[in-house]
């Protein structure tokens, strides 16, 4: 029962994170059961001097399961993850509900889950506490836990609450600075600038057909993260050559594995010119990367009715 | 994307061409990419296992061949290179290769130094001086070519540590001088390339506890501290990218429950990232290389995890399948956890080897036994392995140091290759050279072949090889024990008093019989700075002395043990000499009391005399009294007699129970002489009867000599087919070779379809000849149906379907059909009929006559198998159900249905009896009677069925299961033989005419031919197809057709003799004197073809 437990106000801690780049991260810690109290306590306390906001449920005495529900609710649409620290017993303390606190706060976090598509759960069962003897209903709730791990669900068994905290920063911290220069269009072209000449004829031609839009590359330059960017807001991506096959056949399986490789939504078309004998050999095949050999005069075409394909199949 | 590349490499680093599954690192690449573009050379360092070589190779050189490098060139060179025993020559021929320079030239030219790297890569075409009036000159095409031709340079030097870990390179404390050379340059190169902007750079990974030791060397401090990449640990969401990320982009995946399991369950410390890419390398492969997901229970099945922790429905199907597990590896699942993977697949194999070596190679000799081959590996891997400051580090060893260190002559070098394969196939990868699965004549290797265990790993976590290093240890530390002693003996001019006494000798004489230190293993540990063969000559010395001392020591204690036995027989003798003297003196002391008796008798009656004499007179009293005085002495000397006789006595007593003892020991050692004497003679009788046996021996061995005269024939054909493999200018020489192999096999009663001799007859007939490969005009072919002898319907990816003629090697279009939508599958039922099914998820139809073309209303995208019989169309696909659809109505709804438990994966039917046999996803087997469409299961088991093929003369059919299983039955459903062909399931099966032989395409696109009448013969492999197999059939009963998915079209004959016939036609020489030599052999009788 809440009764058991000390109860405070209710208070949010805003703590400075200690690296100034680093973006805030705030965390709910849920309820969880009395043998693992102190080492509740400390996770908290860590997570503070992570520089992690931290907000837990700190309703008084005797509220009901509709009032505890609605508390939980808000502070989880306001925190970017849950903590949920697994004990060994199984707590039913809520208006004589027969689910334990810590299994209604895990179940309110994944339905926080299903409507932010960023929004992670992280599950610590300490290595200490599973040595210990367990509850069998506590057992099955961990089980189930365990069996059913979803995307953006960590099960942690750390011995330390500080390395359980160290990857939980290490995960919420991601950069998402975007590259300038990114906009929607229905073709990224990319060539080499030693094929430049027969590269700029084709996309001279494909622009009066089509939206298009050409990157070429150089040794200057390193256009790595602006080529991903680009291609998540392209429908279609060619990577064109004529001599620099050498160039192609590494470019298109780098890219194609940074963006996502199969499961990638842009497809990769990678045409080589005919013109030249060595394009003839085996290119790079993978789902989602079509490779042509292609006489110089049909590439626009070819793009286009590509295109046009990839819009009917989207349409239906 | 290639089906033979697993996501997980296993132990061995990431290569190149494996870049688009190296996950988690793409922050660390850009960071030593960054510490490139400045500073020209960086040093990567790291723990044993982090993953520095793959970091490299299948990280920083991929983004840099694909642009992501801000460079002065397009084009990328790598020149890399292992220090090994010889860092400068291997820096000069990767560099030579690459520069495409002479070898001899380029080593001459690093030997000095300095700037002499950078002068050979400024003197290739590869490097553009834009200084020189040529550039200045040039127009733009001629710029732009040249621009196209240079390229930058990266020397990598990998496993730099090698440069201290060989004593050819570094002994106490100091470098070689070739060591010297080659770290002076790469320096220097890195050094001037930054100051001149010249586009080369230098990357060297070491392992981290090795950086002390670069003091050694002038610079490389400075350099390590300026320019030092240490690989970092991967963070937990780095490590989720390299469990995740390879299974997704080769078309699998793993569960997150796996990956959260094994990330939590991943010991800290060295080996990690080993272990954890050998783990996911098996979960792959046993979730049927992705067609599963992984998930926990593989992870259990391969006892990474107790199967405690499964879901229940998972504990079930973990508990059947244990139930069928070997008996031998049960054990190994006591101790289930992430570590134990590698620790139990390194045991298997180890209790395998004997069995695969049996079942794989002809050429092996076979004569030893499993006992002696656990024998083989157990010396193989301790050779590979040697103890470097008390820890056990990898040693790379040639097959023929390590034949040598074997030391037994019953066993061939050949034995041990073969013995050793298990570790150097695809699935295992513990030893390199790897076994190439497209090449199979790299499962042969030469007695110079280099063997290097893959990673150390193996050695820290396979419990067996640390316990065969403990007992390595132990030898290294008794021979270090041993030559102090040995040393000792030998300084003081082989003295006796430095000989080994009864105890040592015994612990020494123990070492020598069980690490049997001949002078190969001997080198193994000396460090001293010597060539490998002075180090050769030194050691064979000292096991001379090992084995004189030992000798001696014998000898000596022997020499000590006969002179203790003189003594006894000495003192045996001398003990019968007191006896002798005592029982003279006991004589004597009898005697002497005797009379001392006698004296005393005397003396009473004296008395009583004198007592008589009394009464008379005074002096008779004196005189009685004299006699008194007299008898008084006497009796006293009596007494004295008496008491040295008694005396005497006890002594002669003694003395006597001394004898007898002696004698007793005498009397023993008699006996024991007369058993030692009639043990000799036993011995003699044993030596003798010996000596028949060796009499009889020598006579088998005379019978032997004729048959082992045979068998080196055949060996030798073996081999030469195995040299015919090799690139010559001349083909005339490749043709020699496989034709004198074909008749040196076919003259001494060789197997005549021995798949080694074939091979090389048609590889060797494939360099002169254009027959047999042909290019369809159009990529991606579906399906292909042969209509008359020489014209096929084939349907492809693009929606086509051509009707071509092939004829001497030309491929002509008779007729063209073309649909607007590209497919995914397609099956011709008959020569007018098509089934294929859509992008759009329609299943169609075609009739090629009438153009006519049915949607069937099915389950899109899943039919398995189809066929035509009693006017319908049978279906069979992935909703496990049989569709009847009938061709005479044009409707889309089946006319009659049936269900079954699993998919249906193939089909054939039997139309004597009219009578369908299907084989299903689970395993089962079932057939239906078109009398009463009552399905009857006639064969069950866990695989699954992946093809079928039937033979109407014979009523055959032949089923293949995912398991490499192959199994015969007849019409009626009675199973008549089965077989093993291999690991890979067969995917196409079809029957020659006259139903003698059984062609059968793998998932690993091999080709395997095999005679019914002898199963249990190694078949003929053609490994010719590059990519998925999409038809195979018998166009003759000896030729074979093929399609490929790459649209080339192969016949291949399948019998030796008619290759060999054709290349005698090609043929335009006989092999001259010298190659004859050279191939052949000198001891062989010259035999001219043509």
């Amino acid at each position: 029962m809440f009764a058991k437990k000390k109860f405070n106000l209710l208070f949010l801690k805003i703590i400075e994170m200690n690296d100034e780049n680093a973006l805030k991260i705030s965390v709910f810690l849920s309820q969880s059961s009395v043998d693992v109290e102190s080492l509740k306590t400390d996770l908290e306390t860590v997570m503070s001097r992570a520089g992690l906001e931290v907000v837990s449920s700190q309703l008084v005495g005797d509220s009901d399961f509709r009032q505890y529900e609605n508390n939980t609710d808000a502070l989880l649409e306001n925190s970017s993850c849950s903590v949920h620290i697994l004990g060994g017993q199984y707590e039913k303390s809520l208006s004589g509900l027969p689910v334990s606190v810590s299994e209604i706060d895990f179940q309110k976090a994944l339905q926080q889950k299903d409507k932010t598509e960023d929004f992670h759960i992280f599950v610590w069962f300490p290595a200490e506490t599973s040595r210990k003897e367990i509850d069998p209903e506590q057992a099955n709730f961990i089980k189930k836990i365990r069996n059913s791990i979803l995307p953006n669900m960590i099960f942690s068994n750390h011995e330390s609450p500080v390395a359980f905290v160290e990857d939980l920063r290490s995960i919420m911290q991601v950069d998402k600075r975007h590259t300038e220069d990114v906009h929607q269009t229905d073709v990224f072209f990319i060539y080499h600038e030693l094929d430049e000449h027969a590269a700029e004829e084709i996309l001279r031609i494909s622009k009066d057909v089509m939206e298009i839009k050409g990157l070429k590359i150089t040794n200057e330059i390193n256009a790595e993260n602006y080529i991903i960017e680009q291609l998540q807001q392209s429908k279609l991506a060619v990577v064109y050559f004529e001599q620099m096959l050498n160039w192609a056949k590494n470019f298109v399986p780098q890219v194609w594995k940074r963006y996502g490789g199969a499961s990638a939504t842009t497809p990769i078309l990678m045409i080589a010119d005919e013109s030249i004998r060595a394009n003839h050999a085996q290119l790079f095949e993978a789902p989602n990367v079509i490779p042509l050999v292609l006489v110089h005069e049909i590439i626009p075409l070819e793009i286009k009715v590509r295109l046009d394909q990839l819009g009917n199949l989207l349409a239906s | 994307m290639s089906n033979t590349l697993a996501p997980y490499p296993g132990l061995r680093p990431f290569t190149e061409d494996e870049a688009i599954y190296f996950k988690g690192r793409e922050v660390h690449i850009k960071q030593i990419i960054k510490q490139l573009e400045e500073k020209k050379i960086v040093v990567v360092t790291g723990a044993s296992g982090d993953g520095k070589s793959s970091l490299i190779y299948a990280g920083v050189i991929p983004q840099a061949r694909a642009g992501f490098f801000k460079s002065k060139y397009s084009n990328w060179l790598v020149a890399d290179f292992r220090p090994e025993r010889n860092p400068l020559g291997n820096l000069a021929d990767s560099l030579a290769h690459k520069l495409q320079l002479n070898p001899e030239y380029t080593k001459k030219e690093l030997s000095f130094g300095f700037a002499s790297l950078i002068n050979l890569f400024k003197q290739s075409d590869y490097y553009i001086n834009e200084n020189n009036a040529e550039w200045k000159n040039a127009d733009d095409r001629t710029r732009k070519l040249r621009r196209l031709k240079s390229a930058n340079l990266l020397i990598l030097a990998d496993q730099f540590e090698e440069i201290f870990t060989n004593s050819e390179n570094y002994t106490n404390g100091r470098p070689s001088n070739a060591s010297y050379v080659v770290v002076n340059t790469l320096l220097e190169t890195a050094r001037i390339a930054q100051r001149e902007g010249i586009p080369v750079y230098v990357i060297l990974t070491m392992r981290s506890d090795y950086i002390s030791q670069c003091v050694a060397f002038k610079n490389l401090p400075e350099i390590l501290a300026a320019s030092n990449f240490f690989v970092p640990r991967l963070k937990r969401e780095e490590l989720t990218q390299v469990i995740e990320e390879p299974a997704k982009l080769a078309g699998g995946s793993v569960s997150r429950r796996l990956v959260e399991l094994l990330i939590n369950n991943l010991q800290e410390g060295f080996d990690r990232l080993p272990v954890l890419q050998h783990a996911l390398n098996q979960l792959w492969k046993l979730a049927d290389y992705g067609k599963t997901q992984i998930d926990l229970i593989h992870l259990a099945k391969l006892a990474g995890i107790s199967p405690a922790l499964l879901p229940d429905a998972d504990k079930e199907e973990f508990d059947r399948w244990f139930v069928d597990l070997e008996e031998y590896k049960k054990p190994y699942y006591d101790t289930p956890n992430v570590d134990n993977v590698l620790n139990t697949h390194a045991n298997v194999l180890y209790v395998s080897a004997y069995e695969y070596m049996v079942m794989h190679f002809g050429w092996a000799s076979k004569t030893i036994s499993p006992f002696e081959s656990l024998q083989v590996i157990k010396t193989s891997f301790q050779s590979l392995t040697k103890i470097d400051a008390g820890r056990a580090v990898r040693n790379r060893m040639t097959l023929i140091e390590i034949y040598q260190i074997i030391n037994n002559p019953k066993i061939a070098i050949e034995d041990i290759s073969a013995i050793m394969t298990v570790f150097r196939l695809p699935e295992s990868t513990f030893v390199r050279p790897f076994v190439n699965p497209d090449d199979l004549s790299t499962e042969y290797i030469s007695a110079t072949s280099t063997l290097d265990i893959t990673h150390e790993a193996l050695i820290r976590n396979w419990k067996l090889l640390q316990d065969w290093n403990e007992e390595e240890i132990n030898n290294v530390s008794v021979l270090s024990d041993f030559k102090v002693q040995l040393n000792r003996w030998l300084s003081h001019n082989k003295s006796n008093d430095f000989l080994l006494s009864l105890g040592p000798l015994t612990v020494f004489g123990e070492w020598y019989d069980r690490a049997n230190p001949n002078k190969y293993w001997l080198a193994k540990y000396n460090t001293n700075d010597l060539s490998h063969v002075e180090k050769i000559e030194q050691s064979a010395r000292l096991a001379e002395d090992i084995e004189e001392y030992l000798r001696v020591s014998k000898s000596f204690l022997a020499l000590q043990e006969r002179q203790k036995k003189q003594r006894r027989l000495l003192l045996m003798i001398s003990s019968l000499l007191i006896i002798i003297l005592l029982s003279i003196l006991t004589y004597w002391a009898n005697s002497e009391r005797k009379e001392a008796e006698q004296q005393s008798v005397l003396a009473q009656e004296q008395r009583a005399l004198a007592e008589q004499e009394k009464n008379n007179a005074v002096s008779a009293n004196q005189v009685a009294e004299h006699e008194r005085q007299i008898a008084k002495e006497n009796a006293e000397k009596a007494i004295y007699a008496k008491m040295l006789s008694d005396s005497a006595r006890a002594d002669a007593e003694r003395n006597r129970l001394k004898a007898e003892t002696n004698f007793r020991i005498a009397q023993e050692q008699t006996m024991l002489a007369s058993l030692q004497a009639e043990k000799a003679r036993l011995e003699k009788l044993k030596s003798d009867s010996l000596r028949v046996i060796a009499e009889e021996q020598k006579r088998i061995a005379l019978m032997a000599s004729d048959s082992a005269n045979k068998l080196s024939y055949l060996s030798l054909a073996q081999t030469l087919a195995f040299k015919s493999h090799s690139v010559f200018e001349d083909n005339d020489l490749n043709l020699l070779l496989a034709l004198h192999a074909y008749t040196f096999n076919k003259d001494h009663g060789g197997r005549i379809s021995d798949p080694v001799i074939y091979n090389a007859l048609r590889k060797a007939y494939s360099l002169v000849s254009n027959e047999g490969i042909i290019n369809l005009p159009i990529d991606f072919p579906l399906s292909a149906f042969e209509t008359t002898s020489n014209e096929y319907l084939v349907v492809y990816t693009s929606g086509i379907v051509q009707k071509l003629s092939l004829i001497d090697g030309k491929v002509s279009v008779l007729q063209q059909w073309k649909s607007l939508e590209l497919l995914n599958s397609a099956f011709f039922l008959d020569k007018d009929h098509l089934l294929y099914s859509t992008h759009s998820k329609k299943l169609i139809l075609f009739t090629l006559s009438s153009n006519n073309k049915r949607e069937l209303k099915i389950t899109p995208n899943y039919a398995r198998a189809a066929f035509i019989a009693n006017g319908s169309v049978w279906i069979g696909g992935r909703n496990s159900t049989l569709s009847e659809f009938s061709l005479s109505d044009n409707s889309s709804d089946p006319v009659r249905e049936i269900e079954f438990d699993s998919r249906i994966t193939d089909m054939v039917f039997v139309k004597n009896s009219a009578t369908l046999f299907l084989g299903l996803y689970n395993g089962q087997l079932f057939k239906l009677p078109f009398s009463s469409f009552i399905p009857e299961k006639i064969f069950s088991n866990f695989y699954r069925v992946t093809a079928m093929a039937y033979h109407t003369q014979t009523d055959m059919i032949v089923v293949g299961y995912s398991n490499g299983y192959i199994r015969t039955f007849d019409a009626k459903g009675n199973m008549g033989s089965e077989f093993l062909s291999g690991k890979n399931a067969a995917e196409l099966m079809c029957i020659n005419p006259s139903g003698e032989k059984l062609a059968v395409g793998f998932s690993n696109n091999l080709v395997k031919v095999y005679n019914f009448n002898a199963l249990y013969e190694t078949p003929l492999t053609i490994n010719d197809m590059k990519q998925k197999i999409i038809m195979l059939d018998f166009v003759t009963p000896d030729q074979i057709f093929a399609l490929g998915w790459d649209r080339s079209i192969r016949k291949w004959n399948i019998s030796s003799a008619v290759y060999a016939e054709l290349i005698k036609q090609k043929l335009n020489r006989n092999m001259s004197d010298i190659e004859w030599s050279t191939y052949v052999g000198k001891n062989v009788p010259y035999h001219a073809i043509k």
